[in-house]
């Protein structure tokens, strides 16, 4: 199959460089990054994602697809700072990642609200740690967060009280109240039902590209991926590492019904769902032996 | 997981392999530097002078008196008087509470017309109707195994009942589905269903039956290990009263570890947790 | 107790026991009211007025209303419960004041869980019972041994409790404040300290029943006054209705107090509470 926007690992860099930005370096960089597990009971270690490569342009919408266990929330979590590279190093505006900072701010799977706090005190939560924005006009910051992401009116609810769509919503309010550069998505609406997630998906995709945010989104859906992403990254497991680096190359804005008919659209669709097929079976035959 | 693992983000990967197991025992050789220390430090102040020894006898001095009590033939006649009652109170508290329980649990009148009452009475502190019991029954074993008996059954009830209660529904659909009815569906879904709850409510019946046991001794008769035990501190024979508590101490872990075996034994499917959480 | 209130396995569409699950909360607490009245009826009927049962060994209810008439008379309660109360109070007291400090440092500390755990599991594995002679061979005849086994039967359960609590901490939540800057204090403040909370109030129930059976066997088994020492005094006087009457003061006691941390729970915690949408 020959599309001609695939880019493979190795020429991303430098088109990615030499295309729309010449701005210098791009905002998230990513080198040589390979993260090793040290396993508890044996004692022998497993290579979560190894020799992962990638480029991110400041304002950029990446997705990140790939098949469960393929290690993409690891290498989220490094980029947020929560794990240590065994090997390689992320920069994010030129400079090494070595813990979570302000300027990245991460959307759970499992919402990881605070059960104990309000909507709007988990919203809060965003920005409480951060010294300069601690002080007057928080409340506004926060309401005006809960506004963007359709809560109005249940900021005194506790998450129990919500279900998952909007228990995410105020995930989403909590990483933006506090206006990160980078917004990290670990498949935020896996665990949303199928209805909401296909507002929601829109939602984001409306909200992310006003803002101009650069995002790092994960998923194994391959119409996301698409839908939001003006690249795809794709991921292959065992060990975790990029397989094929896409451009979508659709028009914004995008909706679920507009896409479904665009021909970059299903040709994408079809050679996404080809890579993954494959790795599927290749992960099938793998377990059976 | 603990606690100290996940706090630092950043040193998941830092560390080497092997490290697990090395880590195991070595902390199990400081659980053990600790007591040793602990005894060790209860010995030198009791020598110094610093506590007198009539008061709180030093390790060596138990030791001593533990050694001597299991070749005496009184201590091990007390021992059987006790368990036997132990033994015979928590079987029928066991056979008592796994049916009240699993037919409580499984019809709704029942469980409306009866359960108020057995919540009532397991709130109860039962231990308090011991005098009464004994006026009952007199000094003999008949007053410890109903003791026993009473302190045992409704942790084991309650829990078989809260069991039976939470067996899935969809569970039961799915047997019937299957053909499953009739007893089978007691005996195939329900019961093991029940099992995990059951066992530990047996293993707090079991505690709570020695407590019967040992109140009735103090409370009246001339038998058994907690007679012994009263008989030991109200003679001021602190030494041995101390050996009696060690004895005591090993019979509730050993009977606990035992039942914790059956448990995974027994219902190794069962997640402790949602248990803890129920 | 919302087992009662719970569908259960038996899937029956008709009958009573469909009749009872279609019942309102309210209705349900009437049903049960009633129960209770029969129920009591029926005591009277088949101690006090058939005599099938020796009324010393179970005396009928109005027996242990006078009974408890008695004991206000005699001035016996107001004698003894203070009495009990203050053993109670200084024993639970303190308990949570040592077990609160000792559990957090056990969630937070390996080494230190990896030492106490054990033996705090192995003290509170043998019912305290077992404690009581040496407590009253230490402490004496007063109030003293009373106090030594409240405290030693209600500080593991809190102490297990709290470990347990922010041991259990979920890891997405910590995750969740590092990303958003918490360090290492406010991380406690603001992650572990609230997610042990209940964990802290369920050993804080467990702790009353707890207490409450121990200091009833401190009283039976070696006190001159308290609400033990009366109701032994009681039934060895064959007053078996003042000794009933004893014990149903005990009960109150140990229920009300588990009201009481439910109520403070509320209060401090009131994402706990089990809630309409």
């Amino acid at each position: 199959m020959a599309l001609p926007d695939i880019r493979t690992p190795e020429t991303t860099e430098r088109s990615m460089t030499s295309a729309d930005t010449d701005v210098g370096t791009p905002l998230i960089q990513v080198r040589d990054l390979a993260v090793h597990y040290s396993h508890r009971r044996t004692g022998g270690s497993l290579v979560a994602i190894e020799d992962v490569n990638l480029d991110v342009t400041d304002g950029e919408f990446v997705t990140v697809l790939g098949p469960s266990g393929c290690g993409k929330t690891t290498f989220m979590n490094v980029v947020a700072g929560l794990v240590a590279p065994s090997h390689g190093q992320v920069l994010v505006d030129g400079k090494p990642v070595t813990g979570p900072g302000p300027d990245r701010a991460v959307v759970f799977q499992d919402y990881a609200l605070l059960p104990w706090r309000t909507v709007i005190d988990n919203v809060r939560f965003g920005l409480e740690m951060q010294p300069h924005l601690r002080g007057t006009g928080w409340r506004e910051r926060v309401q005006e967060a809960i506004e963007t992401v359709g809560l109005a009116g249940f900021e005194q609810s506790y998450p129990r009280e919500l279900s998952g769509g909007m228990q995410q919503r105020v995930g989403l309010a909590r990483a933006i109240v506090a206006e990160p550069r980078i917004l990290l998505m670990d498949e935020p609406l896996g665990a949303v039902d199928a209805l909401t997630r296909e507002v929601m998906r829109e939602e984001i995709e409306r909200l992310i590209t006003a803002t101009g945010k650069t995002v790092l989104f994960i998923t194994h859906s391959i119409e996301e991926a698409i839908l939001l992403g003006d690249r795809i990254v794709v991921f292959k497991s065992h060990p975790g590492a990029v397989k094929e680096v896409l451009t979508t190359g659709i028009e914004r804005p995008r909706s679920e019904r507009s896409i479904q008919s665009d021909a970059r659209f299903l040709e994408l669709r079809d050679h996404l769902w080809e890579a993954l097929r494959g790795e599927a079976t290749a992960a099938a035959t793998r377990s059976s032996s | 997981m603990s606690i100290q693992t996940q706090l630092p983000a950043l040193r998941a990967t830092g560390r080497r392999r092997g490290t697990a197991q090395r880590g195991e025992a070595r902390w199990t050789f400081l659980l053990i530097a600790v007591v040793l220390a602990i005894l060790a430090v209860w010995e030198a102040v009791v020598r110094a002078g610093l506590v007198p020894e009539a008061f709180l006898p030093p390790p060596s001095k138990v030791l001593t008196a533990f050694l001597a009590l299991l070749v005496e033939g009184e201590f091990w006649q007390a021992f059987a008087f006790s368990m036997g009652n132990v033994v015979v109170g928590l079987a029928l508290a066991i056979v008592v509470g796994v049916v009240v329980g699993l037919a409580v649990g499984w019809s709704p009148v029942l469980r409306f017309t009866v359960a108020p009452f057995l919540w009532l009475l397991y709130s109860t502190p039962k231990v308090a109707l011991a005098p009464v019991i004994i006026l009952a029954l007199g000094l003999g074993s008949e007053s410890k195994i109903a003791l026993t008996f009473l302190l045992a059954v409704f942790p084991i009830l309650l829990n078989t009942m809260e069991g039976a209660v939470t067996v899935s529904p969809s569970l039961v659909r799915a047997a019937r589905v299957f053909g499953v009815r009739g007893p089978a569906l007691g005996w195939k879904v329900i019961f093991p269903a029940t099992l995990p709850f059951s066992l530990a409510g047996i293993r707090r019946g079991a505690a709570l039956g020695f407590t019967g046991e040992v109140l009735g001794e103090f409370l009246g008769g001339t038998g058994g290990l907690g007679h012994m035990l009263e008989q030991a501190a109200y003679q001021f024979e602190m030494d041995e009263a101390l050996a009696m508590v060690v004895v005591m101490v090993i019979i509730a872990n050993l009977t606990l570890s035992l039942i914790g075996l059956l448990q995974r034994k027994l219902a190794p499917w069962h997640d402790e947790r949602t248990a803890a959480a129920s | 107790m919302s087992t009662l209130l719970a569908s259960g396995p038996g899937l029956r569409q008709r009958g009573p026991g469909a009749w009872l699950a279609g019942l309102s909360t309210r209705g349900k607490a009437a049903v049960i009211a009633v129960e209770v009245l029969v129920m009591l009826a029926l005591w009277q009927l088949v101690v006090g007025v058939l005599g099938w049962i020796n009324p010393v060994f179970v005396p009928p209810p109005l027996a242990i209303a006078t009974g408890f008439g008695e004991l206000v008379s005699t001035g016996a309660l107001t004698a003894n419960a203070p009495i009990s109360v203050q053993a109670w109070l200084t024993g639970f007291a303190i308990a949570v004041v040592t077990a609160i400090p000792v559990g957090l440092l056990m969630g937070t500390s390996l080494p230190v869980d990896r030492v106490t755990s054990p033996i705090a599991w192995t003290i509170y594995a043998t019912p305290s019972i077992a404690y009581q002679p040496l407590a009253k061979a230490w402490f004496g005849f007063g109030i003293g041994p009373v106090v030594f086994l409240v405290t030693i039967s209600a500080v593991f359960p809190i102490l297990l409790n709290v470990a347990a609590g922010m041991r259990t901490t979920s890891a997405s939540l910590i995750r969740a404040g590092q990303v958003y800057g918490a360090n290492r204090f406010q991380l406690y403040r603001s992650i572990y300290l609230p997610s042990t909370t209940p964990f802290l109030f369920a050993g804080l129930r467990q702790a009353v029943v707890l207490a409450t059976i121990g200091m009833t066997v401190a009283e039976l088994a070696g006190s001159a006054t308290g609400m033990g020492a009366l109701i032994i005094k009681a039934s060895n006087t064959y007053q078996t209705d003042q000794a009933y009457a004893a014990i149903g003061i005990v009960v109150i006691w140990s229920v009300g107090m588990t009201r009481v941390i439910t109520l403070v729970e509320r209060l401090v915690a009131p994402w706990t509470r089990k809630g309409h949408s």
